[in-house]
């Protein structure tokens, strides 16, 4: 079943539904909520909360705004800035994707194509500039804001909002034309 | 700004990078359904969602799962459930209240704007002592005995629902800033995301001529804005708006605005006057 069947199926009440969305995407909410946050219980808070909110605006979902990967992945980023801006913290140390990795060949064909993904990502990454990278990372991953970042390199606000929307747009040029090339 | 400019602007407001001015003037932009900006912000949200993406897998232990199906099975055995992740399913609107403080509501609030729930719970509480000294010593001849009353249980009434607001475990807050430079009109949108109750409080807002009303808008994350009412602000700039649901259909609060808008609020059931102050909402309250 497809992801939008299953988010129809949801729509109309049906939590299995929701119950396979999780088993797809939990791995990489989990990533996410780990890699910002920094702290593995706080984590997993926020991943059955994230699903939570998932689920209880299922009928609001609108699958023109992209995929429901995608979607719970910024929801999961915005909520967990929420978390350390309310915390008033920043993470100390990010967690190594160690041992609780997904064995690759665990995966199931479907997520074949998002690993090819990841690769790219990771490739487009390292392609930028390193002021570039840094400012996308501390402020994608991270949670700090321009100014925040400014502070901490010294550099002025509108040179690090220029890193990072320069970053942003090779990542997208990136991801776009090694799709294409599929 | 054109289009093709708003297209630097739009991979800076998907990464959440953008100040408050900014983003006001993005999402009043988008909320007039600009095809092309939307377009570019689908595009951004993909990049960004594969960048999210990009980390390996890590399978959180079942526990989670379990607990989540649980608490989704929980919700079902209670209909009347409305706590919500930001704002959430709220109960069905019902018509906000605006009011006009007097200068004593400036001496109150005013000066605890930027400071922390308990001081701002204190001022509140000052309020009432202060009006209840000046109007029961200072000139009780002056006063009809009944007005004292009304206005001390109006007074009483405002601050038990702040202290109300205040002590939700489900707070949400929205620091409303102005949108033009070296202006000091600001706000302060509280939220309890639990009962739906809110109160927005401004100041230094220039009073409207001609039978103009302020409006206060709220965006979600589809950038669709709602009005969650209209309201005039005293001569000292200071203005009160109330409600105890967010607007009927709204499932989140990306964006609080506020908005001058002919007589009797927007006739577009959009914004369509200057935006005054905005800002985005932070949760504050433990969960």
């Amino acid at each position: 079943m497809s992801d939008h069947d299953l988010i129809a199926s949801m729509a109309g009440g049906d939590d299995s539904a929701l119950a396979e969305l999780y088993d797809r995407y939990a791995g990489r909410v989990n990533a996410l909520a780990r890699r910002i946050l920094g702290n593995e219980a706080d984590a997993e808070d926020l991943l059955a909360d994230v699903f939570y909110e998932f689920w209880q605006r299922r009928e609001a979902y609108d699958a023109g705004r992209g995929s429901p990967l995608t979607y719970l992945l910024l929801l999961t980023r915005s909520r967990a800035i929420d978390r350390l801006r309310s915390a008033g913290r920043r993470p100390a140390v990010n967690l190594p994707d160690g041992p609780d990795a997904v064995d690759e060949g665990a995966r199931p064909d479907a997520s074949v194509l998002a690993d090819e993904r990841q690769r790219h990502v990771q490739t487009a990454l390292s392609e930028l500039s390193e002021d570039q990278r840094w400012a996308v990372t501390a402020n994608f991953f991270d949670g700090l804001s321009h100014r925040e970042i400014a502070e901490r390199s010294g550099k002025p606000i509108g040179t690090v909002k220029t890193y990072i929307r320069q970053g942003l747009s090779r990542l997208r040029q990136s991801l776009h034309s090694r799709e294409e090339a599929l | 700004m054109n289009c093709q400019e708003r297209q630097e602007q739009i991979m800076l407001y998907a990464a959440d990078a953008l100040d408050d001015v900014e983003r006001a003037d993005l999402l009043a932009h988008l909320a007039g359904g600009c095809g092309t900006c939307h377009a570019a912000l689908a595009e951004a949200r993909e990049t960004l969602g594969a960048l999210a993406g990009s980390l390996p897998a890590v399978a959180p232990p079942p526990q989670v799962k379990e607990r989540l199906m649980a608490r989704i099975a929980a919700e079902r055995d209670d209909a009347g459930s409305t706590a919500t992740a930001v704002a959430g399913v709220a109960p069905a609107p019902r018509p906000p209240a605006a009011s006009a403080p007097t200068d004593g509501d400036a001496r109150g609030p005013a000066g605890s704007i930027g400071i922390g729930r308990v001081q701002l719970a204190a001022a509140a509480a000052a309020v009432i002592t202060a009006a209840g000294v000046y109007l029961a010593l200072v000139e009780p001849t002056r006063q009809d005995r009944q007005a004292v009353v009304t206005e001390l249980q109006d007074r009483e009434q405002e601050v038990g629902r702040l202290r109300s607001l205040l002590a939700s475990r489900q707070l949400a807050l929205v620091s409303l800033a102005s949108t033009a430079d070296q202006q000091s009109s600001r706000g302060r949108l509280l939220l309890d995301q639990t009962s739906g109750n809110w109160e927005l409080l401004v100041f230094d807002l220039a009073p409207l001529e001609g039978g103009r009303v302020y409006e206060l808008w709220l965006l979600d994350d589809e950038q669709k804005p709602y009005s969650a009412g209209t309201f005039q602000v005293s001569d000292a700039g200071v203005g009160r708006l109330i409600g105890d649901a967010v607007p009927e259909g709204m499932a989140s609060i990306a964006l609080a605005a506020v908005t001058d808008e002919p007589a009797g609020g927007s006739p577009t059931g959009g914004p369509t006057g200057t935006i005054r102050i905005a800002g985005k909402p932070e949760v504050v309250g433990g969960g």
